[in-house]
């Protein structure tokens, strides 16, 4: 075991009494801030009534067999992006729209003045589409008004610094309770990596807590979302790229975060608790 | 005989520009224990953290087991301290046993468990402690807390040894079981520097000793 993941072990130790608490505390902001960021892509409506998109740009899906081959499939879709009512196709798995329904489907958003119901009409009629429904969204078709976006943008600054003040205290009050091992480690000349390192990685752990538990809500709200529980305003609960994009980020973020927390706290070693100087 | 520690022309101020050592010079030679005797506040422990490398020199020589300490930078000044025992005069055991409170220091320089053990136990054998290997360390007896103190100092082999005041807050039995324990480890070769305010146990009289007073060394 190398002296940084000795130091850690017992780094971990020190976490008790108002550390604990103030560590806690840090993972709850941290938690809020990667909550409002996630916000960003699952938030937003699809019906343009928060946001002015007309209806007629609203999607329609069209679901086409599994049995079709990949040359056939990029047939279809270029006969139904040449068509003068098509302003864009994109190809989904039909499990991101419906749960466990197989092959793929196609989301097309008419043209401002194409008509929607003659459309849905005329992909029903091609060869290898199952099924078409009038409706759907597009992950470009979800939009959040901008209030809502400098509401959000104020909120993830606001638990961004409190995450980082509260991590700050609270390392300064973990490194009070692990002194006595601090003025050990210094008398016996650890490396000062051996000691910096280990709070560095206590900070990342707490913000890869906070993610987790933030990508465990995701996932539940998606799975609800899909079972028809959806409020209308997460319209991007519904697609499973947005919320993997939404835990993939937010678990990066969280890592920075994290870091940059017990960043703060190894820096407090040298400005508290100082040695050789 | 080599030189172990070599102290010319050392200049120490405070912050507010209060001398603390003034144009001190000293040698100490290779299996060699000396004491430093002085009142409080004479400048002796600010002088053994400058020989240890726990403070930054500001004027003066330092040579210590060959090196220039006033010259390391950080990270050297860290990889010197591995070569120096150093027993704080302000030394609290760890809330963890006896055994755990010499590992700790071990496995914080990169021993595995059993190596850290086995050195642990070595150093605890030395100091007479082996009895007591899961008791308490922050619940020992004062001579007990300067054994331990002792054992971690020594368990990786230093080159030289200082304490800081190891009979400070001791009985005279207490103080004379830890000058028997000094004489038996310079016996076996120990180099060290002792600083101490008070008179020192007959048993110590044939030492050398080193009088501060007022950051000035009078004799020796």
């Amino acid at each position: 075991m190398s002296p940084g993941v000795f130091i850690f072990r017992e780094l971990l130790g020190a976490v008790r009494g108002k550390a604990a608490g103030l560590i806690l505390g840090m993972i709850g902001l941290l938690f809020a801030f990667l909550a409002i960021f996630s916000c960003f892509f699952v938030l937003g409506t699809s019906d343009g009534s928060a946001t002015g998109v007309s209806s007629s740009a609203k999607a329609v899906t069209c679901y086409i067999s599994p049995k079709l081959s990949v040359d056939e499939v990029q047939g279809l879709y270029r006969g139904i992006l040449a068509r003068d009512d098509v302003a864009a196709v994109t190809y989904v798995f039909a499990a991101e729209i419906s749960p466990d329904r197989p092959g793929g489907a196609f989301l097309v958003r008419p043209t401002d003045s194409g008509d929607v119901n003659a459309l849905v009409e005329a992909l029903r009629t091609l060869s290898g589409v199952t099924e078409v429904n009038a409706g759907g969204v597009t992950g470009e078709e979800i939009h959040l008004s901008t209030p809502i976006r400098i509401g959000l943008l104020i909120g993830l600054l606001v638990t961004g610094l409190a995450s980082l003040l509260v991590g700050r205290i609270a390392f300064l009050e973990l490194l009070r309770n692990f002194s006595p091992e601090l003025n050990l480690l210094h008398l016996s000349g650890t490396p000062d990596w051996s000691v910096q390192a280990p709070v560095v990685w206590l900070g990342i752990a707490a913000g890869v807590v906070a993610s987790l538990i933030l990508i465990v809500v995701l996932y539940a709200l998606h799975a609800s979302a899909l079972s028809g529980a959806a409020p209308a305003a997460a319209a991007g609960l519904l697609h499973q790229g947005r919320v993997l994009t939404a835990a993939l980020l937010s678990l990066l973020l969280g890592i920075i975060m994290g870091g940059l927390c017990g960043g703060l706290g190894a820096g407090l070693l040298s400005s508290r608790f100082p040695d050789y100087s | 005989m080599s030189v172990m520690i070599q102290v010319s022309e050392l200049n120490f101020s405070t912050e507010e520009g209060i001398k603390v050592l003034e144009d001190v010079h000293l040698r100490v030679d290779q299996g060699e224990m000396a004491f430093l005797v002085g009142p409080q506040a004479a400048g002796k422990s600010v002088l053994l953290g400058l020989l240890a490398a726990r403070i930054r020199p500001q004027s003066g020589q330092l040579l210590v087991c060959g090196r220039n300490v006033a010259r390391l930078t950080r990270r050297k000044a860290a990889e010197f301290r591995r070569r120096i025992g150093f027993l704080p005069q302000d030394f609290t055991p760890l809330p963890k046993t006896v055994l755990e409170n010499v590992t700790f220091k071990l496995r914080a320089l990169g021993n595995f468990r059993e190596q850290a053990e086995e050195k642990a136990l070595a150093a605890l054998d030395q100091v007479g402690l082996t009895s007591k290997l899961n008791e308490s360390g922050d619940e020992l007896e004062p001579v007990d807390r300067v054994r331990l103190g002792l054992a971690i100092a020594l368990c990786n082999e230093p080159l030289l040894l200082l304490c800081d005041e190891p009979f400070l807050g001791l009985d005279e039995e207490g103080t004379e079981a830890i000058a028997s324990l000094l004489i038996q480890l310079h016996s076996h070769g120990l180099t060290a520097l002792i600083a101490t305010r008070g008179p020192l146990p007959a048993s110590l009289s044939g030492y050398r000793r080193i009088s501060l007073i007022d950051g000035k060394v009078v004799g020796g």
